[in-house]
């Protein structure tokens, strides 16, 4: 016996039951250093909107549950589309459990539990950066923290807009989120299409209720009666005892298109008794550094969001589509799931349709299943990444092919996180 | 008010006017190191109100690196100021206009700044063309989790030894990077210099005989807890990805330092690629070098793109608003690029055509926020044009001129 499994002695893993569903949900808070409020509302929608018990894998200490994982499955929009995709969540390890490999062993058998229910792509935004790697997920896409002083927020130019930005409450958002949500999903890959019980969740007005000083405002834009975007935020006050210098924070800005979203942002930036404005989910191509007069105001610093973890290469290759016609064969090394190990010939067709089956080919290219994830959702380029290392190309050019193929120009958002 | 050249016996006072517009005041023996070491006197322009110097500017000669290697002459447009008492006039539109139309002369195809604001130069046709990140290191949290393999050896020099070998680094890298300009031997000495910077320190990495990288860094210390440090990187340029990994390793790993904060690092540095937890490389964007072309056509022509396409392009001087239709043959080897009468397919001002001519903007997303024009008949034109000046590694400039 070796003293990995010595450490892991007398830890059980295995699905939770719906009955202990509550003590999951403790055990996720604590781990995350939150206390779960135990209200019914929580509860009720943890069971109807989110990961059935029977997705989840818990490691148990006798009758104590010690670490929490789960999956919930969902739509995520990729280039060409939408698909089916694995979002990994509530991975937890109790503080009076850590340094043990009980995380490594919820995760091989999450991510084993994902392929044999079909899933071939599955992801997460990651609490840290430095935890994921090791079990083959690749930095996907990235995001910013954008702040700026509203007083320094001219733009340089007003894409001509005809609509009007008005409040709006709770059961007006939730007739007409859901609706820009989609459109916006079709312009931006990296979304996650929200199901109905999310957004009958985020709506929820005894939810809403509850949150009192900390619930969000609403906004609406419109152009002849039709909505184009909507814009959530919060307000801090804050003061510097003779003048207010609020904060404004947005926790979501979707627009339709790009006038729409210019006027939203105007008019987050124009809110009175406010000074800055913060928004962490800022997009890593920012429309906004570019509206603005004096770019250099607007602060942005770029960070990991999604993290990609392919399981099947065949099914996951082709539920995306690619930027050129070309073919390459790609040799896929992943020592934490290694049936996904193999050569790949993934061919794509010029309107970017793609085929991808198993070869004895000798590849063209050598890279982690990490590598690979980092760069399907098009936003990353192998080009940077091979810089760092760890990549070999046995046919020369295949880095620069690779980059023509996978990259997508245009827009990318990941959001929001899940 | 009438611009013209410095003339020499006038350059202490020109100095003087420009360091008082920037708030600040110089000596002679700056001035005299200045004269000696950086400016070419013949580029450099000052703006008379009768006898009041009201406002200055010039240029440096410099060749740029285009993609795929080419070397370019190009104005670095520098030293632009106007007087506190003669602000509001158009003297400084005036200068521009001057610096233009001389470095047009020499033969300049382009012209690039650092800006001290970053709402002033896009009036007359700058664009964005290459951003840059700013960086905050806490160096409790830098272990790679993988790097290509190095096997060089660092040395540290004092800075008469150091500059040779600094510029044979410098040189080596230059070569190939899009965006990277020439430094003189006099300017190496001007930039390091033995009063200003005397508190560099100097680290080159070796393989055998040959400077692949090196890196200028002070170091301040915590005035209460003399071994609390932080580093301050000036400039860290590597030839190779080896010796990019080898020069962070030394930087990251210096006793007593608990901060490392880089300037203008490349907005694709692998670096947080071969990090064990590269959220903690925490990354600010900053503007960086601004450009306008003096030369559409030449510096159309004289890069190599990824792909082979053709575009009309519609571009707008900033200056006179007149407006020309490029047709555009772009391939592997370079472009092709005559006027035309035929129908854009693409309609921009020059500023955007500079900003995303580098690779690190796209035309896209200048296209979906409307500062770039998609015509209708050709509705992929800009994500054509995404694909056509993509640009790998992408243009960076570590030299603050």
């Amino acid at each position: 016996m070796n003293s990995k499994t010595n450490r892991l002695k007398g830890i059980e893993f295995r699905e939770g039951r719906e009955q202990e569903r509550f003590a999951f949900l403790k055990t996720m808070h604590r781990g995350f250093s939150g206390h779960f409020n135990a209200d019914p509302g929580r509860l009720e929608y943890n069971k109807a909107g989110w990961a059935p018990m029977s997705n989840s894998v818990c490691a148990f200490d006798g009758n104590e549950i010690v670490g929490t994982t789960s999956w919930v499955g969902f739509q995520l929009t990729v280039p060409g589309g939408k698909m089916e995709f694995m979002g990994v969540t509530d991975v937890t390890v109790a503080a009076t459990h850590t340094r043990r490999g009980i995380m490594r062993e919820m995760m091989r058998r999450v991510l084993v539990k994902g392929r044999d229910a079909g899933q071939h792509t599955a992801g997460l935004w990651a609490s840290e950066s430095n935890i994921y790697g090791r079990f083959g997920y690749g930095m996907s896409g990235e995001v910013h923290i954008a702040k700026i002083d509203t007083r320094d927020s001219r733009f340089r130019v007003m894409p001509k807009t005809t609509g009007e930005v008005r409040f709006a409450d709770h059961v007006k958002m939730r007739q007409v989120a859901p609706v820009l949500w989609q459109k916006s999903a079709d312009r931006h890959i990296g979304m996650m299409l929200r199901p109905d019980a999310e957004w009958d969740w985020i709506y929820d007005a005894q939810r809403i209720r509850r949150l009192r000083d900390r619930r969000p405002f609403h906004v609406t834009y419109a152009e002849d009666g039709e909505h184009l975007g909507y814009a959530t935020y919060r307000i801090q006050h804050r003061d510097d005892d003779l003048h207010s210098t609020n904060l404004v924070r947005v926790d979501e800005l979707i627009a339709a298109t790009a006038s729409a979203e210019a006027a939203l942002w105007r008019f987050l930036l124009d809110i009175d008794l406010a000074t800055e404005l913060v928004d962490n989910h800022h997009p890593k191509k920012s429309n906004l550094l570019w509206l603005l007069a004096d770019p250099r105001k607007l602060s942005l610093t770029p960070y990991d969001s999604v993290w990609i973890r392919i399981l099947d290469p065949v099914k996951s290759l082709t539920s995306r589509t690619y930027s050129s016609d070309g073919e390459v064969a790609i040799k896929v090394v992943d020592k934490f799931c290694p049936w996904t190990e193999g050569v790949y010939l993934l061919t794509a067709d010029e309107y970017g349709n793609a085929t991808c089956v198993s070869t004895d080919r000798a590849p063209d290219i050598t890279m982690s299943v990490a590598a690979l994830g980092s760069i399907y959702m098009g936003a990353m380029q192998l080009s940077d990444i091979a810089r760092a290392g760890g990549i070999t190309e046995h046919k020369s050019g295949s880095v620069a092919h690779i980059d023509r193929m996978f990259t997508i120009s245009g827009v990318h958002s990941f959001l929001p996180d899940f | 008010m009438e611009i013209r050249q410095v003339r020499d016996e006038e350059f202490f006072q020109w100095r003087i006017a420009v360091r008082g517009s920037l708030g600040d005041h110089t000596n002679r023996e700056s001035t005299a190191f200045m004269r000696a070491h950086r400016v070419e006197i013949d580029r450099l322009l000052v703006c008379m109100d009768s006898d009041t110097m009201a406002g200055s500017g010039g240029a440096d000669s410099f060749d740029m690196t285009l993609p795929g290697g080419a070397q370019v002459p190009v104005a670095g447009v520098a030293y632009i100021t106007t007087a506190p008492t003669h602000r509001r006039r158009g003297v400084q539109r005036s200068i521009m206009k001057r610096i233009h139309d001389d470095a047009r002369e020499r033969g300049d195809v382009a012209s690039i700044l650092w800006a001290s604001q970053s709402l002033l130069y896009g009036r007359y046709g700058y664009g964005n063309s290459i951003p840059a990140h700013n960086w905050h290191i806490d160096v409790r949290h830098t272990g790679y989790d993988h790097a290509p393999e190095w096997s060089g050896h660092y040395v540290k020099l004092e800075r008469d030894e150091a500059i040779p070998l600094m510029t044979e680094a410098y040189e080596r890298t230059r070569l190939h990077r899009t965006g990277m300009i020439t430094r003189t031997a006099k300017r190496w000495l001007y930039e390091i210099h033995p009063v200003e910077t005397k508190d560099e320190f100097f680290v080159i990495y070796k393989e055998g005989d040959d400077a692949l990288a090196y890196a200028r860094y002070t170091m301040q210390f915590d005035p209460h807890d003399e071994f609390r440090g932080t580093m301050y990187v000036v400039e860290a340029v590597a030839a190779t990805d080896a010796a990019h990994a080898g020069l962070w390793r030394f930087l990251l790993d210096q006793e007593l330092v608990h901060e490392v904060i880089a300037y203008a690092r490349p907005v694709d540095d692998p670096l947080v690629w071969m990090l064990a937890e590269p959220r903690r490389l925490r990354r600010t964007l900053t503007d960086a070098i601004w450009m306008k072309f003096l030369d559409i056509p030449a510096m159309l022509e004289k890069r190599t793109y990824p792909v082979e396409d053709s575009l009309v392009i519609q571009v707008t001087d900033a200056e006179t608003k007149e407006t020309r239709n490029l047709a555009v043959e772009f391939g592997t080897d370079g472009a092709t690029c005559r006027d035309t009468n035929t129908a854009p397919d693409l309609v921009m001002n020059e500023a955007e055509l500079a900003a995303m001519y580098a690779g690190t903007v796209e035309c896209s997303m200048l296209a979906n926020i409307g500062l770039i024009e998609v015509s209708a008949r050709t509705p992929n034109a800009a994500l054509r044009a995404d694909a056509i000046f993509r640009t790998s590694p992408a243009g960076w400039n570590p030299y603050h001129f």
